[in-house]
């Protein structure tokens, strides 16, 4: 999902997992426990994405592709 | 038989070029005058147009609701349980027409919107009349003077998002119990589905008061968000995607009002090893049990996507399983005789492809499918995909995210501690599945098993009278039972002293 700055509450448990552009990403703090050992890649397809991101209405949707990375030592 | 594709010769339903929003008892046109081309997931193309609309749309729309939710409040529960019952009336004098729309919009084969979809939502409306006329307060008696009533009263206006993979049983589950307790609604249908909600509208449009029922299509964050936001909205009800879910509470949060989520899950469906001990009815039943993980293409968040299976017998079941889903392959949803249709949106079939991806490279093993279905002629560019059974261990990322299509992911467990365990690890419980031939098995499992529905040797089940919802973050309320009213009330209380003398403080 990808929202206006400032629009999504973030939690004191939300990981930041790097910036795309100017924008930060996180992740929910479940979700990055079982994805930390994978690289991200931020893809777009056509489609309709669901939910309030903002890509919805240009016919496009977020997907996020990965690959197994190795666990930092 | 085949039925012929809405909008071709022989067809019954022949769609209109355009969809309006419905406020206050008609079509009324988008302010902005800006419409969005809604796509058949069985060829891909579209087929009709739907309103776009923006924060204009959703205020006329509570603009409507709120001028009717007075009257409508103090309508008396028998006429409002008849007008329920009337909607369901009109929907099963319409239920061909309806089912076709359904599979059209959302890809799903017309056998199951013809046996199930309809049918289910239709017997919604009734079941609710049904607790709308039993509905009573309640009195208490707290001394010899002092007597408690509690009155149920409607909320006033809700707004309700459903979500595209059942479109018009999960409207069916949100407007039912509202309008029985006597609120006006604003519904927001997904954009990926849109149509067959308002073509229900133009059926029913004249049972209801104007603004009673109001629907306002769109994308989430153009409408949805506008309608979720509301301070004149008093409660939301929200079935989908568990962040979109997070981001409701929070705007809820700056209005304080309640909401309902009903979001995603990761069912486990758990297989004891006495499924096998006869090779009986009750074998074919467990088997089928697996194979329920292809209903509705799998896109139900109760789909269970977990097998677990017994490691006595995991072999063996799973070889009989693999045969068993290899029997079911996509076909035309408009033959009566397909089991499986199309993915509803082609961002759906992508996430699914990358999940097969993702699964390859974590090391699950594809023991079927795992690959895009292409058919031929009209269907050629729909969204079809073959069943697949990844095998794995719980940690896999195809074990623990929601892939929302025809995927199931297998694994064993060792005795039933572990079953449990791994049946629990998990962010989510919203369903379960529970097979076993041992009544005490079974009740210990499904008592274990944190989740808010576990079938007990039965699968996909959604029967009025049986309360669904989430554990976790699955949710939060219980749908599809008398208790859902409860949601749409306020309790008033009355303390009544019945008592001549002063109270005596000072």
């Amino acid at each position: 999902m990808c929202f206006q700055h400032g629009e999504f509450k973030l939690g004191a448990r939300d990981v930041l997992v790097g910036t795309v552009g100017a924008s930060p990403f996180y992740m929910g703090a479940d979700q990055h426990a079982r994805w930390q050992h994978t690289d991200l890649v931020l893809d777009v397809v056509p489609g309709r994405g669901a939910g309030f991101s903002i890509e919805a209405p240009e016919g496009v949707r977020f997907l996020i592709r990965s690959d197994l990375c190795a666990l930092p030592d | 038989m085949r039925y012929p594709h809405p909008n071709t010769a022989g067809s019954k339903l022949a769609y209109e070029s355009r969809y309006d929003n419905f406020i206050g008892g008609e079509f009324v046109k988008p302010v902005k005058g800006q419409y969005f081309a809604n796509i058949s997931p069985v060829t891909g193309q579209p087929f009709t147009e739907v309103a776009r609309s923006t924060a204009e749309d959703v205020e006329r729309a509570l603009d409507a609701a709120h001028s009717a939710k007075t009257a409508w409040g103090a309508t008396p529960p028998a006429v409002r349980a008849q007008m329920l019952n009337k909607i369901a009336d009109i929907m099963e004098a319409n239920l061909e027409l309806l089912a076709l729309s359904e599979s059209w919009d959302n890809g799903k084969p017309i056998r199951e919107t013809l046996a199930a979809d309809l049918p289910l939502a239709i017997d919604h409306f009734r079941y609710f009349a049904g607790c709308l006329r039993a509905e009573e307060g309640g009195m208490a008696e707290l001394d010899a003077n002092t007597v408690a009533y509690h009155i149920k009263e409607p909320l006033g206006v809700v707004a309700q998002i459903i979500p595209w993979n059942f479109p018009l049983p999960m409207a069916a589950w949100k407007l039912a119990p509202a309008l029985a307790a006597g609120n006006c609604v604003v519904l927001k249908p997904a954009e990926q589905t849109p149509v067959s909600i308002l073509l229900l509208a133009k059926l029913i449009g004249n049972v209801l008061p104007p603004g009673v029922l109001n629907v306002v299509n769109g994308f989430g964050i153009e409408a949805g968000k506008p309608l979720a936001q509301s301070p004149r909205v008093a409660k939301v009800a929200f079935t989908g995607e568990t962040t979109t879910g997070r981001l409701i509470m929070q705007y809820a949060s700056e209005n304080l009002i309640p909401v309902t989520l009903e979001l995603g899950g990761k069912s486990p469906n758990v297989f004891f090893a006495d499924v096998l001990d006869h090779d009986d009815d009750f074998r074919q039943k467990a088997l089928e049990g697996f194979a329920m993980f292809m209903l509705n293409q799998g896109e139900v968040c109760t789909c269970p996507s977990r097998a677990l299976i017994d490691k006595r017998i995991y072999g063996a079941f799973l070889e009989l399983a693999i045969a068993r889903t290899r029997q079911v392959m996509p076909g035309d949803p408009f033959d009566t005789d397909t089991k499986l249709g199309a993915q509803a949106s082609n961002d759906q079939l992508e996430k699914i492809l990358s999940y097969f991806d993702i699964g390859k490279k974590e090391g699950a093993k594809v023991r079927t499918g795992g690959e895009r279905v292409k058919l031929g002629g009209a269907l050629a560019g729909g969204y079809y995909v073959a069943p697949t059974i990844f095998e794995g261990h719980n940690k896999m990322r195809v074990f623990q995210e929601e892939i929302f299509g025809l995927v199931v992911s297998v694994t064993s467990f060792d005795g039933f501690d572990d079953g449990m365990a791994i049946a629990n690890d998990s962010l989510y419980g919203l369903g379960a599945g529970v097979w076993t031939r041992q009544m005490h098995t079974a009740y210990r499992a499904g008592r274990a098993i944190q989740a808010g529905r576990v079938w007990t040797n039965c699968y996909h089940l959604y029967p009025a009278h049986a309360a669904f919802g989430g554990y976790k973050q699955s949710g939060i309320g219980r749908e599809n039972h008398k208790m859902m009213l409860a949601h749409y009330q306020q309790t008033k209380n009355l303390l009544v002293s019945y008592d001549p003398k002063p109270m005596g403080f000072f």
